[in-house]
């Protein structure tokens, strides 16, 4: 950089530069105050730079115990979904468990199978049968053949008794299950009964009515697949206690044989209910089985 | 050794200061006349801290020593304002001309603080003087100047630590040049001459 036009500026600085270069003397030397001043800076910095290294795995180490009570928690819901779901999978294979077993342990068989098969206290007692056939079919008034589906309903079945226990068996093979409640005869049961007597050429009065007995069985229709509940009297066609059929219930009278329900020839009075829907009138009369 | 330096090495830090610091501490005392070694050492110990804790910013597009020494004059700046503004606060002790001493009866005559007349040689002035004129240049101009007179750095190490083009430095260090004479020419009318050195 000697361009003329700068040439004296050029030399002065030069000749500055020179100047104090000289009265600087020797070279300048590091302190050792100064060096220690620095290396102390400089491992200052070395600790500032390693620590964010050095503060993660110190971090995870002081959250380890979260980490595992999180990770914990975690699992034990995953493990609760899992066997929530597999026990909501779960009864479909106990319920075809069941049905194997149905045969050995049929108490504990479901509704629509209890409907059909006798439970087992009811089947390992002496079960009192006597064979009804409603009124209209008895007396060939509505051939049975001529009936629909929903009027073959209890058209003729099968009482059978078994202390408080009761079934009706339909024609079908449909089972109806109930129990037995004794009750004051209603005038209604009273002037039905009176005019059964009649019908049979008995001369039946009102207010000679025994005691009557009511019932309630339930069940599944087996043709039409709907469930019945069918809610009935039995009747008695005279005052004669000893015709009551279900003598044995009453506990003043608990000497008299339960079989005399075979000796029945009152009516059965009622109402079937079919699908929780459809009524029919029911009125049956004993006939031979 | 950069790279050593990066990681923290003591030994490498040592070799770095050997091998900077005397030529640093060269271009600073050249940066102004009043400059003694104790305020050059002051000023190198703020520069090579300034490195160590900037040594991650540099980036590698000029010569490390020019870094250095950009610093350096940075910090030497930094002193100089320092230092005017302790001149102007006094920085000296007020010494009473009345007060007489209690033993001898005398009155103070205390010495002056400019420099001895012996030492004040005409190129000392001179030399103030250049200094001045350089002060008074903009800060691109010094800059400029005194990379290339008092850091001996050539067009392309210029170039590189102001991220110039070699080209652009020449035309703008004989600018800058041109500038610094018209500066001395005006203190000529006033002053001695500083061409006649």
């Amino acid at each position: 950089m000697t361009n003329e036009p700068n040439k004296n500026v050029d030399e002065l600085l030069k000749a500055y530069a020179q100047k104090r270069r000289q009265q600087a003397g020797q070279p300048l030397e590091m302190h050792p105050a100064t060096r220690k001043i620095l290396q102390d800076e400089v491992a200052m910095l070395r600790e500032k730079s390693a620590r964010p290294s050095a503060t993660k795995p110190k971090l995870l180490f002081g959250l380890w115990p979260r980490i595992a009570l999180g990770s914990s928690l975690a699992l034990l819901v995953v493990a609760s979904v899992v066997l929530l779901q597999f026990r909501g999978r779960q009864p479909e294979p106990i319920q075809v468990a069941k049905h194997i077993d149905a045969p050995a342990a049929p108490a504990a068989a479901p509704a629509l199978e209890k409907a059909e098969e006798p439970p087992a206290q009811f089947a390992a007692a002496p079960v009192l049968r006597r064979q009804f056939a409603r009124a209209d079919v008895a007396d060939q008034a509505r051939p049975e053949a001529e009936l629909n589906e929903f009027q073959n309903i209890l058209a003729s079945f099968r009482l059978e008794q078994n202390g408080h226990q009761i079934r009706i068996v339909d024609a079908d093979g449909s089972i109806y299950e109930g129990e037995i409640q004794t009750t004051a005869p209603t005038i209604l049961a009273k002037r039905l009964a009176a005019r059964a007597a009649a019908s049979v050429g008995e001369i039946g009065r009102e207010g000679e009515v025994g005691t009557v007995y009511s019932f309630r069985v339930t069940g599944t229709n087996r043709r039409l697949n709907q469930v019945v509940v069918f809610e009935g009297q039995l009747i008695p066609a005279t005052r004669d206690p000893r015709e009551s059929p279900l003598l044995s219930l009453d506990a003043t009278k608990s000497s008299v044989p339960i079989n005399e329900i075979q000796g029945f020839s009152g009516r059965i009075q009622g109402r079937a209910t079919i699908g929780g829907t459809d009524e029919l009138e029911i009125d049956a009369v004993p006939v031979a089985p | 050794l950069l790279a050593r330096c990066r990681k923290g090495d003591a030994t490498a830090w040592d070799g770095f200061f050997d091998l900077h610091y005397a030529a640093t501490g060269r271009f600073v005392f050249q940066l102004h006349p009043d400059f003694t070694r104790e305020d050059v050492e002051e000023i190198c110990q703020e520069t090579f801290l300034s490195v160590i804790k900037n040594i991650e910013s540099f980036r590698g597009t000029s010569q490390l020593r020019t870094w250095v020494f950009q610093i350096a004059a940075n910090k030497a700046r930094d002193f100089r304002q320092r230092l005017r503004a302790a001149k102007r606060g006094g920085g000296h002790e007020t010494v009473s001309l009345q007060a007489s001493n209690p033993e001898t009866g005398l009155t103070t005559d205390p010495p002056s603080a400019a420099p001895a007349p012996d030492a004040a040689l005409i190129t000392e002035e001179h030399m103030v003087m250049v200094r001045q004129a350089l002060d008074q240049l903009g800060d691109p101009c010094r800059e400029i100047i005194e990379l290339r007179y008092f850091a001996d750095l050539s067009y392309e190490e210029i170039a590189q630590a102001l991220h110039l083009n070699p080209k652009t430095v020449s035309s703008r260090l004989s600018k800058c040049l041109d500038q610094l004479e018209a500066i001395l020419r005006g203190a000529v009318l006033q002053e001695k001459s500083p061409f006649s050195v």
